[in-house]
């Protein structure tokens, strides 16, 4: 995804944005930080429910979602993956107040381009929508050393039916920024250490996720196809 | 038991006088007439003593005798005189003689027709051996004839002839085959299978030691199978005379009845020590006496032990059925019948002659029977034991299968007590951490609030809980990863917090620069890692929220093994340090005495420009990695 990288993010807001968030002061805090970045509230779309976001999503299709993974009526998981499905550019930012690795990464593999934890101050929440906002995917160093295990194919036996497919392994060069990521290295840094822009490095991230997507899809439809669910 | 009724039979039938020679034939040119006479022969010259100066004795075959001459040893002639009115070459005439007690020699006339081997010490021993010849006609002679028997015997041998037959050569050899049969033929087949019984129950007794009564039957049938030879020896070999064979036979006889007895009692289970050693002593005595008595001892005292020995063995044989009746065991009951229908066949055997009724002996039959029966009865308790080493087998099998089971069952059992052991052990370490991180923050707050006497501004409120807020957070992420470990190297431990706070910094164009070194010389504990990482957590949001620095270093240093040292420094504002003991600084306080708990101290100095935040931990020796290495300093950031 080559997306204007030397547009300045301010200036480019997709709108509208779903925001599905059952807490109200999380909601109004949400809405104090895309306002913040220069959205207007009539271009944000709130829904505190998994059904109410499938009703606003029927109606209005949306640019950018901000997904609470604990809802009341379900697990925004779900909702990621419908998401992803009907629109592979969307922006899917999770918002989280929970951090094992394992749901980070489920989030991640249903489609989710980024994650945020909940308490994280605003200036923390505030950069991770902009990273989005820009086409790119926050990330961190734990999750980097888990997509490199799963994707690496150096990692896998051949033999291993959760050996990753042609699709979803890594090029040298994520592999390399994975690496630099797990080293603790920030986005920028790793742009001028390997001489590309931030914005690229951003956008070899989300292509990492996206192939993590791709991976687990694979892995569910062999899965499927070896326990005679499909033909 | 077979023995002794077939030499009960021999006793009573040797004894007992029967109707001398017999005629068969009615037809012309038959002999007829036949009378019998003993005489003791003077001389040893062969050849029929025809010129009749000896003292002749009228007799009736069959003939012992010691009656007559008590103390005779050697030879004894008989002449059989008889009348033949014509000859007639078309039908033969044939002799047939059941037996001469010990060896002998026989004339038609003038001619010899047999002779045995030895007629001299070693004996030869013809005394079951019936013989059969075709008289030749050029012997014979109208008018008296003559048949010799010259016997070799001694007195206490009952020397003599038994029963004598001529005539027709038909009816006279049916007479012979039936002597034959009975006295030959069926003691063979008696011999071989009593040998094979013999043989096979010695091997499972070998192999089975604890079943005694197959070792005691195979014995008994070994006696059996020696005492028998004798009836079908026809030359006293091995022995070097008739007496020493005698004496062999009796010992073998009362080996016989001994181990019949003793089998006997091992195959009923009865218990019988002191009968037993009383028969030991008997037949032990018995054996002494066989070997070494005087030949004078011989008629009378020893062979008195005989009928003595077959007194015992049927009593042994009446008393079994008794047994077997209180016992109520099936293979008892089936030896008992046997023992009894041998009994009555015996009997049976005994009257016949007794009363010299012409019907064939039953005993060597039913000895067969009874043979046949014990061997299905001991072959049949054979089985049931192996039977039982099956069930055994798989009675064993089933046990093991359940000790498995409960083992299984145990291991499980252990392996929940472990792990309700370490779960519970994960609560306490849980509540440690709560209580130094959390708890002790959440105190210190609690203090403060109290102590300020008047409404905190928003602002001290908020960072007091976004202390806790942070401390929860490490908190729950050291818990949710159960192996959360000391990371390898000290940039693996940095790598989170500056990824994130580098993205911070950035934003707010702020300048980093990070200083850790690429190994551990000594390991801190995962305690301590997760304490500087918290006190860096803590020192970087300082920086980013009060400070309005443009340059923040963070550098970590071993100066020592034993300690490790956090420097973060920033060109900020700073801040009075005495001042914000009281005021700001909760979370540095909280920082403070969590250093502290694991040997730790934490040093600020602060001036406008300049402001530098030093914590230190002394490391435990403990499990060292790469401390010979040299403290190098990667500088990751420009």
């Amino acid at each position: 995804m080559s997306l204007i990288p030397h547009l300045a993010p301010e200036l480019l807001l997709p709108a509208p944005v779903l925001i599905v968030e059952d807490d109200p002061l999380i909601r109004q805090r949400l809405l104090g930080i895309l306002t913040h970045l220069g959205y207007q509230a009539d271009a944000l779309l709130f829904a505190e429910t998994l059904a109410q976001a499938r009703s606003v999503v029927q109606d209005t299709p949306i640019a950018l979602a901000l997904v609470d993974l604990g809802l009341p009526d379900g697990n925004g998981i779900d909702l990621i993956t419908e998401l992803r499905n009907s629109d592979p550019a969307l922006g899917i930012l999770v918002i989280s107040a929970w951090s094992t690795e394992d749901i980070l990464l489920g989030a991640l593999r249903a489609g989710a381009t980024g994650y945020v934890l909940k308490e994280r101050d605003d200036l923390e929440v505030s950069l991770s929508i902009r990273s989005v906002l820009r086409g790119g995917a926050p990330i961190d160093p734990f999750i980097a050393r888990r997509i490199i295990a799963e994707l690496q194919p150096a990692a896998s036996t051949p033999a291993n039916p959760a050996a990753p497919v042609e699709d979803a392994k890594l090029s040298s060069r994520e592999s390399q920024i994975l690496g630099l990521v797990a080293e603790g290295l920030a986005n920028r840094e790793i742009a001028e250490q390997l001489f590309l822009s931030r914005y690229t490095v951003e956008c070899h991230i989300k292509h990492i996720y996206r192939k993590l997507a791709v991976s687990s899809r694979v892995r569910a439809v062999k899965e499927a196809r070896s326990r005679g669910l499909l033909n | 038991m077979l023995g002794l009724l077939l030499l009960l039979l021999g006793l009573l039938g040797a004894a007992r006088a029967e109707a001398a020679a017999t005629l068969s034939g009615t037809t012309a040119c038959m002999p007829h007439t036949l009378q019998a006479y003993a005489a003791r022969a003077l001389t040893d010259s062969s050849g029929p003593p025809l010129d009749a100066d000896l003292p002749w004795t009228p007799v009736t075959l069959p003939d012992q005798w010691q009656h007559r001459w008590p103390t005779h040893d050697g030879a004894v002639w008989y002449r059989i005189d008889w009348q033949l009115d014509c000859i007639d070459p078309a039908t033969p005439i044939a002799l047939a003689l059941h037996s001469i007690v010990l060896a002998g020699e026989v004339y038609i006339n003038q001619d010899l027709i047999w002779r045995d081997q030895h007629l001299q010490e070693p004996l030869s021993r013809s005394w079951n051996l019936p013989r059969y010849t075709l008289l030749p006609a050029s012997a014979l002679h109208p008018g008296l004839n003559h048949i010799w028997v010259r016997v070799h015997g001694l007195a206490v041998q009952t020397p003599g002839i038994g029963r004598i037959r001529l005539g027709d050569p038909a009816v006279v050899h049916a007479w012979y085959e039936g002597l034959q049969w009975n006295t030959r033929t069926m003691v063979m087949v008696n011999l071989v299978v009593s040998c094979v019984l013999g043989v096979l129950f010695l091997c499972a007794w070998l192999l089975r030691r604890r079943h005694t009564e197959y070792g005691w039957y195979a014995f008994n049938c070994l006696c059996w199978v020696l005492f028998t030879t004798n009836m079908l020896a026809t030359e006293a070999w091995p022995f070097p005379d008739t007496m020493a064979m005698a004496r062999a036979n009796l010992m073998l006889f009362v080996l016989f009845c001994t181990s019949y007895c003793i089998f006997t009692w091992r195959f009923g289970g009865q218990h019988l020590p002191r009968l037993e050693r009383a028969l030991w002593t008997l037949t032990g005595v018995s054996c002494l006496l066989a070997i070494f008595a005087p030949n004078t001892w011989l008629p009378h005292q020893l062979f008195s032990l005989v009928p003595a020995y077959v007194l015992i063995a049927i009593a042994n044989t009446l008393q079994f059925p008794f047994h077997a009746w209180r016992t109520r065991k099936p293979m008892h009951g089936i030896y008992a019948a046997c023992l009894l229908l041998f009994m009555l066949a015996g009997l049976h055997d005994v009257v016949a002659l007794h009363l010299a009724w012409s019907l064939p002996p039953l005993t060597p039959y039913s000895a067969l029977l009874t043979m046949l029966a014990l061997s299905v009865v001991l072959c049949r308790e054979m089985a049931r034991t192996m039977q039982r080493i099956e069930n055994f087998n798989l009675e064993l099998s089933a046990t093991v299968t359940q000790a498995c089971d409960e083992l299984g069952d145990t291991l499980e059992r252990e392996h929940r007590l472990a792990l309700r052991h370490s779960r519970l052990e994960e609560r306490m370490q849980l509540s440690h951490d709560l209580h130094d991180s959390l708890g002790g923050s959440l105190v210190r707050s609690i203090a403060y609030v109290e102590q300020a006497g008047q409404p905190l501004p928003n602002a001290k409120v908020l960072s007091m809980l976004k202390l806790m807020r942070d401390d929860l957070r490490q908190l729950i992420d050291h818990s949710a990863n159960p192996g959360a470990e000391v990371p390898p190297t000290p940039g693996a431990w940095a790598a989170p917090l500056r990824h994130r706070f580098i993205g911070l910094f950035d934003a707010l164009d702020i300048e980093s620069d990070w200083l850790i070194p690429a190994h551990w010389q000594q390991r801190p504990s995962a305690l301590q890692c997760l304490g500087l990482t918290r006190v860096t957590e803590e020192a970087l949001t300082n920086v980013l929220k009060h400070s309005s620095a443009t340059q923040v270093q963070v550098q970590l240093l071993q100066p020592t093994p034993q300690t490790l040292l956090l420097r973060v420094r920033d060109n900020g504002v700073g801040f009075d340090v005495p001042g914000m003991q009281h005021s700001l600084g909760v979370g540095m306080r909280s920082m403070r005495a969590r250093l502290e708990r694991f040997h730790g101290s934490l040093q600020i100095q602060s001036a406008p420009g300049a402001t530098v935040l030093e914590a230190t931990v002394q490391l435990q020796a403990g499990p060292v990695s790469a401390a010979a290495q040299p403290l190098s300093v990667d500088r990751l950031s420009q």
